[in-house]
């Protein structure tokens, strides 16, 4: 066994090859820590960033400089910068900044600074988001006021404005209900900003006043200085005791680059999609070869041992498949299948395993059943059954050991077939749609491309480049151990 | 004796020659046996696309493709009894072993009838989607079969230097690179972007004032636009054949009968290209003649790619609307053609490599 | 009498990933015009490196190291590559190889490949050169009907005739044939041996006559040359050899052949021991491992040959004082 590792890793072709397996391998097995997301085409895992991002690394092309990235300050209480007028006082745990007013106009401002290098970018986001938990404690003739502002240098940008709805008529700029006695999300989306919800947006005039969702962040991300603030404001109006429980906020620039590998078209995150996709290409052609193979020595086993009259039967059996255009059947069967929606989605793996598997398995029968004829004739093995030995004892004691090559490179090398069909059907939009494959980040990849928008490279490469780099490592892989299991050498080459 | 005289006795002895040679290598019995077990085999493929798109959809999956094919708010009459109609018309109403006995019949003299969707008769449907295919496949097969000859030869005969491994790892990526990935990118680039190739086919046959091309004008267009799919196609299928080529050739190389042709001083170049060409490339040919026979196999992401309807886009759209008629016709001429092909290369072969006998 | 050709002190070696293979070290020979050297020695003694190294057909591994092969004259091995090949290859030397290997090209038919060999060296008409190739098949007692054969309807006896016929076909003054009857049955052997001296005696070549077996050599060679392990060990004309042997291993050697005549008497005697590694192969005498009379100077000193009386060269130290 030493000996065979030994030879093995003598081979610079097997040695790279396996260290792109043991990538792709550790990177499927530690998928889930590498990427939060369980499926990127899931409409809750969609924009995360900017759609059509490219990486945060391709800042270093000219084309690509100066574009803002994807940046999320998740703040803590301990940030918080707590200021108070009138008759106020606060504390703070690791949840909430908690402040107790009393008093008319008392008020809690808690500021939450972040630096943003805005300057350094050609572009503001394209949008933002901000989020918190809150609690507002009143008794219910009490108006009290939460107040949302973002503050850049000294210029502070009133985004909204939460009132209980009772008071709301009691001001000039737009407001939105608060509710109160009760935890709830307060979520703010520059996109979801008018002049309906926005005392900012409200105040400006002209086409700014109805564009301005679109148009805010670069209203205020942008220019000097690099120092921001988040404010959070909570005003007692009527002088009733207010309790306010405000958690620190996230807030998340959505920019122009994102991540490791980008986003797609729907701002889901590409490398999580790769790294899903490369568990999902690796699992199913892995167990889809060793089924192949399986179902190949089994029956090749049988000929070959067999022979006469069985073997005739499962040879021309096999000669029948061979003459089918396995392939053009197998995309018009998954294709009824889809079309008549006999599959559900959720079986379409399985559909897809099951297909491959019982239209690929001929090769390996072929080669087994001549393989073992060869080996049948061999003394050892005659020798074996002029001892007495049962069918049983040669199949394991002499046949499979001596096919044991030939299996292993088998089923390496049906790997890469199994995936490049499987990613062909995805492609065509007949395989996996609903959570990412190579196959179909290809597919959706590719059309996006015609669709003319732009060369996403970020997007169409690595999922190319992964299915060359892991079907070659199995080619590479499987000669290297035909070669080096096999008692009788097999000619290699190259 | 004249000397006319003489020539033609050798030619005669030619001719009784050449067919007594074709007469040793296909023995008659061989032939007979042969073409009943290819008849046996195509027997075989009617029943299993009998099975496959008739007893499976219609009495396994109960699948009706009448029920698909007149829409559910069809208005202008009685659905039910016009799907009644369409069954009648396409046999599905009548007892099974008569629906196999027509099947079997109609596959065996070729009279498919009538495709469910569109009202043309399967064969000519089949026969007006093959062409683009055709002009596309064909000529790459043969040009990558060329090019895998001369770069499997060059290799060889650097075998073992950097300049044979960097070719033969190439050949071998390029079997594993995904043929539409490459496909996309490449038409995005030289045909979206730069303009250089056309990006489909109805854009390649029209004149910029919009009028159809006519004569060479249509001939050129057809050239152009099918240039970018041969390139490629031809540049992505040329490893499997060429590493076969290397490992004959370097096999040949190695073989006895070289060095004693270079002691006997045959010219260096003529021990290459008669001899170790020759013996090298069978087999390239014999993958060659079964990639022929198998050559729609890729079609479909060609067509995809390249937008045009051939006869994978035809199996795709009988598929998705259950056309079972064009389905069976279509996969019966395939598998066919398939048995044909293979059949004659069976017949070539000891022509192409003497020492294949048949008995 | 005139040396037909000569070999002096040749050295080739085979590159291997570690080291050379020392297949032929420091070996010289001579064949007399017009006799039949036999060149005998274990399978792996270096034999048929020899043969190719005389026709510079060698591998891509292998490299001459040194000496010289003097043929009319000239020294073969320093010739230009053009010269020798318009000159000499196969105008002058011939080979005949061993029938196992697949010497002919089992695409071709025997005459085109003989006829490419004749058009190969002379401006001929296609038609006289199927004419010449005919007529050679018929002087070594062919059908000329096999011309129109391919090599694999041979059988292996026809097939080692069409290479005799191959290498006839130009008349050559030198015809090296390695082992032309290893591995063909001892009736087909026997008619293959007498073609070959038939055929020697009617055109009056020199002939390099290749083998294991030494037996073979006792009736038709005119001289002996016996290697061991790339060298010589023992040359001289067939009588001394055969009667008057002085190298242990050609004694050895002999005493291993079958004698029909005492068939009784004695069991098949083979030498013990295996032949070295060339790659590593053994100081001083390379037979010393089984040579039973290996003494302590065969360790350390390469035995020179010595030339004894009528030609009868011997390396070997037992011959020391004889001197
Ligand atoms: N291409 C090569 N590379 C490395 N070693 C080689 C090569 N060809 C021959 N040898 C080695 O050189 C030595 C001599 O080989 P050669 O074929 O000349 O022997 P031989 O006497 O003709 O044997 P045989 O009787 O079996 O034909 C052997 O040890 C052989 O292993
Ligand atoms: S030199 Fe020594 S070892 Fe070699 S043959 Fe003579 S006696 Fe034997
Ligand atoms: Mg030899």
């Amino acid at each position: 066994m030493n000996k065979t590792l030994k030879s093995l890793f003598k081979r610079k072709s097997f040695l790279i090859s396996f260290a792109i397996l043991i990538f792709f391998v550790i990177i499927s097995a530690t998928a889930n820590l590498l990427t939060p997301y369980t499926n990127p085409y899931e409409f809750s895992q969609e924009y995360i960033a900017n759609p059509y991002s490219p990486p945060d690394w391709a800042s270093i092309f000219p084309q690509y400089s100066g574009l803002p990235p994807t940046t999320t300050y998740q703040f803590t209480t301990s940030h918080a910068v707590v200021q108070k007028e009138g008759n106020v006082s606060f504390t703070k745990n690791s949840t909430y900044v908690i402040g107790e007013l009393q008093g008319k106009n008392s008020c809690l401002n808690v500021s939450y600074p972040f630096t943003y290098n805005s300057p350094a970018y050609k572009k503001a986001p394209s949008s933002f988001s901000l989020n918190f938990t809150g609690l507002i404690k009143t008794s219910s003739s009490t108006d009290v006021q939460v107040n949302i502002y973002l503050i850049h240098g000294n210029k502070s940008y009133f985004l909204e404005s939460f009132v209980p709805v009772d008071y709301s008529f009691n001001f000039l700029y737009p407001t939105c209900p608060l509710p109160v006695n009760s935890v709830s999300n307060f979520s703010i989306e520059s996109g979801g900003l008018n002049f309906v919800n926005s005392p900012y947006i409200s105040s400006l005039s002209g086409s700014a006043r109805l564009e301005g969702g679109i148009l805010i962040p670069s209203l205020i991300f942008k220019g000097d200085p690099t120092s921001y603030n988040v404010m959070v404001s909570v005003k007692d109006l009527s002088g009733g005791p207010v309790s306010a429980y405000i958690s620190p906020p996230k807030l998340k620039n959505e920019g122009y680059l994102y991540g490791i590998l980008g986003t797609d078209f729907r701002g889901s995150s590409v490398f999580s999609e790769f790294v899903l996709g490369a568990r999902f290409d690796l699992e199913l052609s892995v167990a889809t070869s060793l089924v192949i193979v399986g179902i190949g020595l089994i029956l090749g086993l049988i000929a070959g041992y067999k022979g006469g009259k069985t073997d005739t039967v499962l040879n021309s059996v096999t000669d029948f498949f061979l003459t089918i255009p396995t392939l053009p059947l197998l995309i018009v069967l998954e294709s009824v299948l889809v079309a008549t929606n006999l599959i559900l989605n959720v079986n379409k793996a399985f559909i897809i395993f099951t297909l491959i598997a019982l239209l690929s398995w001929m090769a390996t029968m072929k080669i087994i059943r001549s393989a073992t004829f060869t080996l049948k004739g061999r003394t050892f093995v005659e020798a074996s059954r002029a001892l007495g030995g049962g069918s049983f004892h040669i199949l394991f004691k002499h046949l499979i050991p001596n096919l044991l090559g030939i299996i292993v490179a088998q089923i390496a090398y049906d790997v890469p077939t199994v995936i490049l069909v499987e990613s062909g059907l995805d492609f065509l939009g007949l395989g996996i749609t609903s959570f990412p494959t190579w196959g179909n980040m290809l597919g959706y990849a590719s059309h996006e491309l015609t669709a003319s928008n732009g060369f996403v490279w970020w997007w169409i490469l690595p999922p190319g480049l992964g299915i060359i780099l892991l079907s070659a490592a199995f080619y590479f892989i499987g000669t290297a151990l035909r070669d080096v299991l096999s008692p009788y050498k097999t000619r290699g080459e190259a | 004796m004249s000397r006319s005289k003489m020539d033609k006795d050798e030619q005669k002895h030619r001719k009784s020659s050449l067919l007594s040679r074709i007469s040793s290598r296909l023995p008659v019995r061989y032939l007979v046996k042969r073409i009943v077990e290819r008849f046996l085999l195509i027997f075989a493929v009617v029943n299993f696309l009998f099975f496959l798109f008739w007893i499976f959809t219609l009495y396994i999956a109960h699948l009706n493709p009448a029920e698909l094919y007149i829409p559910l708010d069809y208005k202008n009459a009685n659905r039910a009894s016009e799907i009644a109609g369409l069954d009648r018309q396409f046999g599905f109403d009548k007892p099974l072993y008569v629906q196999y006995v027509d099947y079997v019949k109609s596959m065996l003299t070729f009279h498919f009838g009538y495709s469910l969707i569109y009202d043309e008769s399967i064969t000519k449907l089949i026969i007006t989607h093959l062409p683009i295919d055709l002009l596309i496949l064909v000529p790459s097969l043969i040009l990558s079969t060329l090019l895998a000859i001369f770069l499997g030869l060059f290799s060889a005969l650097r075998y073992g230097k950097l300049s044979d491994v960097v070719n033969s790892n190439a050949a071998i990526i390029t079997y594993f690179i995904p043929a539409f990935w490459v496909f996309t990118i490449v038409l995005d680039y030289l045909g979206f972007t730069l303009g250089i190739f056309p990006t489909n086919i109805v854009g390649a046959l029209t004149a910029s004032n919009g009028e159809p091309l006519k004569g060479f004008a249509y001939v050129a267009g057809l050239l152009k636009f099918s240039a970018l799919p041969i390139i490629l196609l031809t540049l992505l299928s040329y490893g499997v054949r060429m590493i076969l080529t290397k490992a004959s050739a370097v096999e040949v190389m190695n073989s006895h009968f070289i060095t004693y042709l270079r002691a006997r001083g045959v010219p260096e170049s003529r021990v290459v290209f008669r001899h170790v060409m020759r013996n090298s490339i069978i087999p390239a040919l014999t993958r060659m003649g079964v990639d022929f026979a198998f050559i729609i196999t890729g079609s479909v992401f060609v067509e995809e790619i390249f937008n045009f309807q051939g006869i994978g886009y035809l199996l795709l759209d009988a598929a998705e609307s259950l056309n079972i008629p064009v389905l069976g016709a279509t996969f019966f001429i395939i598998n066919v053609y398939i048995v044909i092909v293979l059949f004659l290369l069976d017949l070539v072969y000891p022509f192409i490599d003497p020492r294949v006998k048949y008995d | 009498m005139e040396e037909e050709i000569s070999i002096e002190k040749l050295k080739t070696y085979f590159k291997t990933k570690s080291d050379y293979v020392k297949a032929v070290d420091d070996l010289s020979m001579s064949v007399k015009k017009g006799q039949i050297m036999g060149l005998a020695g274990e399978s792996g003694s270096g034999k048929s490196t020899v043969v190719t190294t005389i026709f510079r057909v060698l591998p891509s591994n292998a490299e001459v190291k040194g000496g010289k092969i003097t043929f009319e004259g000239n020294d073969i091995l320093s010739m230009d590559e053009k010269k020798f090949k318009k000159e000499i290859r196969w105008k002058k030397i011939s080979w005949i190889p061993q029938v196992s290997m697949d010497s002919l090209d089992p695409l071709y038919t025997v005459k085109s490949q003989m006829m490419e060999t004749i058009l190969t060296h002379e401006d001929v008409s296609k038609a006289e050169a199927a004419e010449r190739a005919y007529k050679a098949l018929e002087s070594v007692k062919l059908n000329p009907e096999i011309a129109e054969k391919y090599p694999h309807e041979l059988s292996g006896g026809q097939k080692q005739r069409v290479i005799i016929a191959m290498a006839l076909l130009l008349n050559p003054s030198l015809v090296i044939a390695d082992e032309p009857t290893t591995a063909l049955d001892v009736v087909t052997q026997a008619s293959i041996v007498e073609l070959l001296t038939k055929k020697k005696k009617e055109m009056g070549f020199s002939m390099i006559f290749v083998t294991h077996d030494l037996s073979l050599l006792a009736t038709m060679a005119d001289a002996v040359t016996v290697m061991y392990a790339g060298q010589l060990a023992e040359s001289g004309n067939a009588e001394t050899i055969f009667k008057s042997p002085e190298h242990p291993y050609t004694k050895l050697l002999l005493k291993s052949i079958p004698d029909i005549r005492k068939w009784k008497e004695r069991k098949l005697y083979s030498i013990p021991g295996e032949p070295p590694n060339l790659e590593n192969p053994p100081s001083g005498c390379r037979f010393r491992t089984r040579c039973p009379f290996a003494m302590e100077i065969c360790k350390d000193k390469v035995p020179e040959p010595v030339t004894l009386k009528g030609g009868h060269v011997v390396a070997c130290h037992l011959l020391g004082d004889k001197k």
